[in-house]
């Protein structure tokens, strides 16, 4: 059975982040659609189909690329917001962090992420870590079903 | 201490005195009263003996005076002729003669002759017969010893009758016979006497001289508890515990011992009153002197008394307390000597409490001021925190699109671009890949800095040779001999002290990747209990001692990364770490000889 091919939410707000995380996420063959927002807030507004969201599709993303550092609300209050929604918590969560200090952050908040990703300045790296990442959500890994509320 | 405790002098001293008079009048009115004891038992005695020669002395004279009697009453021509003649008339006659010796007794006479024969037999009063016995042919004359007959004491008392002296006088004078008499012994008024004569609860004893009957002249009694054949005075103690004196005579011309005997404790009650009499008095006087003492103490106890509750009150921190003077003699001194003392200790104490108040005071305006830092260093932190954070976040995210849109230009215009347009991209790449570099190895450095040591026991050899493994797996090809020597366990955090000897060891490697093999080793140098000195020595290039001060500096190289890569900030990492569990470290090394470097972290807990 084929999986159906799911969509990627990137929420992240620097577009120069935006570009090279697409563009690496393209040079691997990663197909899904994805849907940029630029805040937590949008993020939030796409899970939950509100406002500019209020029309799409009803299923939820197939993976939830998640910065930390955004305006408004940022990646930790999206990550507690979702992981507290029996709806939503279990959408893989894939947190990007800038550095080593802001990994530190998400391993003391312990808010059940499934992984995180130190960006690297070195493109290869990150280009290797967005494939991998891709293929074992997106495409390989088969996402939990559905919640009918 | 209170004034009735035990210990106190107030007791002690009425009570020593008190226990001395009582052993010594004791002791003198017990050698006083044995010694007058001793006397009068020794005068009861000769009492004793004086008694009994009295009543011998009389009893002999009573026993000649009747046998006198007999003997005139047997010396009768009437008595010789019946031995002679023995006929009615004869009898008759002799029983006439015979009935003559008086006594208020009953008693037998008999006549015997020499050929045995009871020739007459009278019984006074008539009837006597049946209460004495019939006797039997006698052998010598004389009293006779104490006999019983059916519970009857009885003496016998014999004479002989002399043949008749003719008138030419040509015959000897001889014995034709005897005369026998028989009397039982009855209460005679004559023991009475005697016990008059001798005194009060005296008694008087007569019996046979060595033993057989005797009698108290009324009844059959015990012979005296003494050696009967010997005369004399001897004291002694009766079955009941009554301690008696008595002295034994003999009884001239009898068979028959004397004995009288009498109380010691009447004797001796006298000097038991008196003893009684002095015992109260040394009583009174122990009494007296007691509460004399006991006066005379409590005048000197009762100032030390109060001194010592002062004393005492002062020691639990009453400063105040003064004594009474009422006295000029020492301890009235000694009281002003107290007061004066308390007073300056009040002084003293006054102004040390003054001192410390003033100090406290200090003290806590001290702590105000090193609270305000504190809070001052803590917001300097948070600051710096803060700073760190976007320092990581955001001077990290244009490095990163530096060197990704570079990296997307090599790709898209790899066509267009010739080979010196592939060389500068690439230099844009590692410039911004080294950039980011430094960044994290500020941050991790300023993180040692920042972080709170978690203390434990950390082993060392453990720890070393978990980091070797893990070097192990990094290194392709290189050959290393490794020499890993015992190590201690040390107090320390051990993710911090991870972080030194990682630093450590990756340099002994790197820097020793000209060698083959290369050798690292690792182990402690013998020193003092206060600290742990660990060495990582290598035989890899080494450094120039006059650049040694450099090493440890951050960022700071010997070599450039061409030569060895690395960005210099490992061994500012170390000193710091080792610094922070407030340890030392230096280094010793000869250009092209390899390098030693020294970690010494003390033994103890540091307090920081």
């Amino acid at each position: 059975m084929l999986t159906p091919i799911r969509t990627i939410l990137l929420a992240e707000d620097n577009i120069n982040d935006i570009e090279l995380t697409i563009a690496a996420l393209r040079s691997n063959n990663v197909a899904n659609e994805v849907v940029v927002v630029r805040d937590g807030a949008a993020a939030l507004d796409y899970l939950y189909r509100r406002s500019a969201f209020a029309s799409r599709s009803p299923e939820p993303p197939g993976l939830l690329l998640l910065d930390l550092k955004m305006p408004k609300v940022d990646g930790l209050e999206v990550l507690q917001q979702i992981k507290g929604d029996r709806a939503l918590r279990t959408i893989p969560i894939v947190v990007l962090t800038s550095s080593r200090e802001e990994s530190d952050l998400v391993r003391t908040y312990g808010l059940g992420v499934n992984a995180y990703v130190v960006k690297p300045v070195v493109f290869n790296e990150f280009m290797d870590a967005v494939k991998a990442l891709g293929q074992f959500w997106a495409v390989v890994n088969e996402p939990p079903p559905v919640v009918k509320e | 201490m209170t004034w009735w405790a035990r210990d106190s002098l107030r007791w002690r001293a009425p009570v020593f005195i008190a226990a001395v008079i009582i052993v010594v009048v004791g002791t003198f009115l017990g050698v006083a009263f044995r010694e007058v004891e001793a006397s009068l038992t020794e005068a009861a005695g000769a009492r004793a003996q004086w008694a009994t020669d009295q009543v011998a002395g009389l009893l002999a004279q009573s026993t000649q005076q009747r046998l006198g009697e007999l003997h005139r009453v047997a010396a009768h021509a009437a008595v010789r002729a019946c031995l002679l003649h023995p006929t009615d008339d004869t009898r008759e006659a002799a029983r006439r003669q015979l009935a003559t010796l008086t006594n208020p007794n009953p008693q037998i006479i008999e006549l015997w002759n020499h050929a045995g024969e009871r020739v007459l037999s009278l019984a006074v009063p008539p009837g006597a017969e049946h209460a004495l016995p019939a006797g039997s042919m006698p052998s010598a004359a004389g009293i006779g010893r104490f006999q019983t007959y059916r519970d009857t004491l009885f003496t016998e008392a014999v004479t002989t009758v002399d043949s008749d002296v003719t008138a030419d006088d040509r015959e000897p004078r001889t014995s034709s016979g005897f005369v026998v008499v028989r009397r039982p012994l009855v209460a005679s008024p004559i023991g009475d006497a005697l016990n008059r004569l001798v005194g009060n609860g005296a008694s008087v004893k007569v019996g046979n001289k060595g033993g057989g009957v005797w009698t108290d002249l009324s009844k059959a009694v015990e012979a005296p508890p003494v050696e009967l054949s010997r005369a004399g005075a001897t004291a002694y103690r009766t079955a009941n515990g009554e301690r008696r004196v008595g002295a034994l005579a003999a009884i001239n011309g009898t068979p028959w011992a004397v004995w009288v005997e009498f109380s010691l404790s009447t004797v001796l009650a006298p000097a038991r009153s008196s003893l009684d009499r002095m015992i109260a008095s040394a009583v009174g006087v122990v009494l007296v002197a007691g509460g004399f003492v006991y006066l005379m103490t409590a005048r000197i106890t009762t100032p030390l008394f109060q001194l010592t509750q002062a004393s005492e009150a002062m020691a639990g921190g009453e400063y105040s307390r003064r004594v009474t003077v009422s006295r000029r003699d020492e301890l009235g001194r000694l009281a002003v000597a107290f007061n004066a003392m308390s007073e300056r200790v009040e002084h003293a104490h006054r102004e040390l409490e003054e001192r410390v108040r003033q100090r406290t005071a200090g003290l806590e305006a001290a702590t105000h001021e090193l609270e305000a830092h504190a809070a001052e260093l803590v917001a300097v932190n948070q600051e710096l925190e803060a700073f760190s954070y976007s320092v990581s976040h955001d001077l990290r995210a244009p490095l990163r699109h530096i060197g990704g849109f570079a990296t997307l230009l090599a790709e898209s215009a790899s066509a267009s671009l010739n080979a010196e347009g592939h060389r500068l991209l690439k230099t844009i790449v590692g410039a911004a890949t080294q950039m980011g570099r430094l960044i994290d190895d500020l941050l991790a450095f300023s993180r040692v800095g920042r972080t709170q040591l978690d203390r434990s026991e950390v082993s060392l050899g453990d720890l070393v040779r978990d980091v070797q493994r893990e070097i192990m797996i990094g290194i392709n090809g290189q050959a290393i001999v490794w020499r890993l020597n015992d190590l201690p366990a040390v107090d320390g955090d051990r993710s911090l002290l991870r972080i030194v000897f990682v630093n450590l060891l990756s340099n002994a490697v790197k820097y020793s990747s000209t060698r083959a093999p290369a050798e690292v080793e690792i182990g402690t140098v013998p020193g003092g209990a206060a600290e742990t000195v660990v060495f990582v020595r290598d035989n890899g290039v080494g450094f120039d001692r006059q650049y040694a001060h450099k090493l440890f500096g951050v960022f700071q190289r010997l070599h450039t990364s061409e030569e060895f890569e690395g960005t210099g900030i490992g061994l500012a990492n170390v000193r710091r770490i080792v610094h922070r569990h407030g340890g030392r470290v230096w280094a010793e090394s000869e250009l092209g000889r390899g390098a030693a470097f020294y970690v010494a972290l003390p033994a103890g807990r540091p307090s920081c």
